[in-house]
């Protein structure tokens, strides 16, 4: 096949074509999109001690939480997405304050539940959250 | 082949060596802290060096042979001289080499044969899938996943198996011994200095034999002893009512079917003796650290963890689960 100056030119002018309506296209889908979930956020909580401190206290022998190695639990429910949920064990809020405390004393916060007291501080169930909030 | 594509090769071979080398550095084989793990750490380094002596002489004969077939006046096979080459160079050198690495390995092999000195500490060792029981001869106590002995001092293992074909492997102490149903294979365990050393199955075994795993934790004699007696005894009775409760718990689950717990009813075979588990560093035969969060996973659903083991899910009311905990923290 031989190229010649005008089909090159045209093929060109085409595929520019095509990327600049892409382009717009995806840019008004962003900017129209609609959040499912408030946004939930830990303030002064660093993310990645909170990974740290999960794989420690062994979070993910119980539950499915991203960006980890063995947590692949089934006790309790999976964590991807956490942040879009809208109340946590089925009876709290779901607010960066009850995130916080739930982790630290579940047994004491909803009694009868299953998931035990682990001794987490404050410092790092803030830590926690922060990474939990993060998952997508 | 063309002068350019010898000199990629060259190279590339060169750099496969240093890769190969580099990489090794890890290797715990090659950082051994007993006698046995020695013995076979230098018999590999003297085979290590003479293959690569001969691998770059031989490569040295190759490049110079494709070098002098670019010339057109390429020599005659002269019978006496060129002959004698290839027969030592081919056949006798290699021959002494080989009687001198079979003479090297089966002296070797005789030093880890029998202990040098006397040893009364006897531990058959019986490999399930996928965990290891332990059974102090003499001692009177069954444990599992984490083997004490005392330091510089050669202990005897019974390597049996429960099951299908294992292999027992301590890397920083020894080469791999099956063990074979129906048959006892015995080694001698000796570390040379305190330490944690790990240990994984060698044969492949089942969907878990990537996490069958174990360690052995030398010990100094006084720190052994004290170990060897906490063993002994049967578990601690629950001090408190929620304890007790767990005990309750644990007698009145599908629990005592596999485990046993010395002082209770619980006598069960098929799994892992219980009757110390808080005394252990890691559950799961090495899989996972042994605490609080990581047991009340393993306890509901092991099979999320370690798919394929032979413990099934536990369905328990969520205040059993709180008390079992404790029960089962309690049995240092």
């Amino acid at each position: 096949m031989k190229l010649s100056t005008r089909g090159l030119i045209l093929t060109v002018i085409t595929l520019v074509l095509i990327a600049v309506a892409l382009a717009a296209f995806y840019a008004v889908r962003a900017s129209e999109r609609i959040s499912v979930a408030p946004s939930r956020e830990v303030s002064g909580g660093n993310p990645e001690a909170g990974r740290q401190a999960i794989a420690r206290y062994g979070c993910g022998s119980c539950h499915t939480i991203p960006g980890l190695r063995r947590a692949e639990g089934r006790v309790g429910p999976p964590l991807a997405r956490v942040s879009e949920r809208s109340y946590l064990a089925g009876r709290l809020p779901n607010t960066p304050e009850n995130m916080i405390r739930w982790i630290q004393y579940p047994q004491d916060f909803v009694p009868g539940t299953a998931m035990p007291n682990l001794g987490v501080t404050e410092s790092e169930a803030r830590d926690i959250a922060a990474y939990l909030y993060r998952l997508h | 082949m063309s002068k350019s594509r010898c000199k990629k090769t060259i190279a590339f071979v060169v750099s496969l060596f240093v890769a190969l080398f580099l990489g090794g550095c890890e290797t715990l084989s090659l950082a051994p802290q007993g006698p046995a793990a020695a013995e076979i750490a230098r018999i590999w380094w003297i085979l290590f060096w003479t293959a690569l002596v001969v691998s770059v002489i031989v490569f040295a004969l190759l490049f110079v042979a494709l070098w002098r077939s670019r010339r057109s006046d390429v020599k005659q096979w002269r019978q006496g001289r060129d002959t004698a080459f290839v027969l030592v160079g081919g056949g006798i050198i290699p021959a002494v080499i080989l009687i001198g690495a079979t003479i090297l390995t089966f002296s070797g092999l005789a030093v880890f044969a029998e202990p040098r000195n006397a040893t009364n500490l006897a531990i058959t060792v019986t490999g399930h899938m996928f965990w290891w029981e332990a059974t102090y001869e003499g001692q009177d106590f069954t444990t599992a996943n984490e083997i004490h002995i005392p330091v510089g001092q050669p202990v005897r293992i019974n390597l049996e198996s429960a099951d299908v074909i294992h292999s027992f492997w301590v890397p920083q102490l020894h080469g791999k011994i099956e063990m074979i149903p129906g048959w006892t294979n015995v080694i001698y365990l000796e570390a040379d200095e305190p330490g944690v050393y790990f240990g994984k199955c060698a044969e492949f075994c089942g969907v878990q034999h990537a996490n069958m795993e174990f360690l052995v934790i030398a010990q100094e004699e006084d720190d052994f002893q004290g170990w060897l007696e906490q063993q002994r005894r049967s578990a601690a009775q629950p001090e408190d009512d929620l304890t007790r409760k767990g005990q309750q718990v644990f007698l009145g689950s599908a629990c005592v079917y596999c485990h046993t717990i010395r002082g209770t009813n619980a006598s069960g075979r098929l799994g892992p003796d219980l009757t110390h588990l808080a005394s252990r560093r890691t559950i799961g035969a090495r899989m996972l650290e042994n605490n609080h969060g990581n047991l009340a996973g393993w306890t509901v659903n092991s099979q999320a963890i370690k798919p394929g083991n032979r413990m099934p899910p536990m369905q328990l009311e969520p205040e059993s689960l709180q008390a079992l905990l404790v029960y089962l923290e309690s049995l240092e």
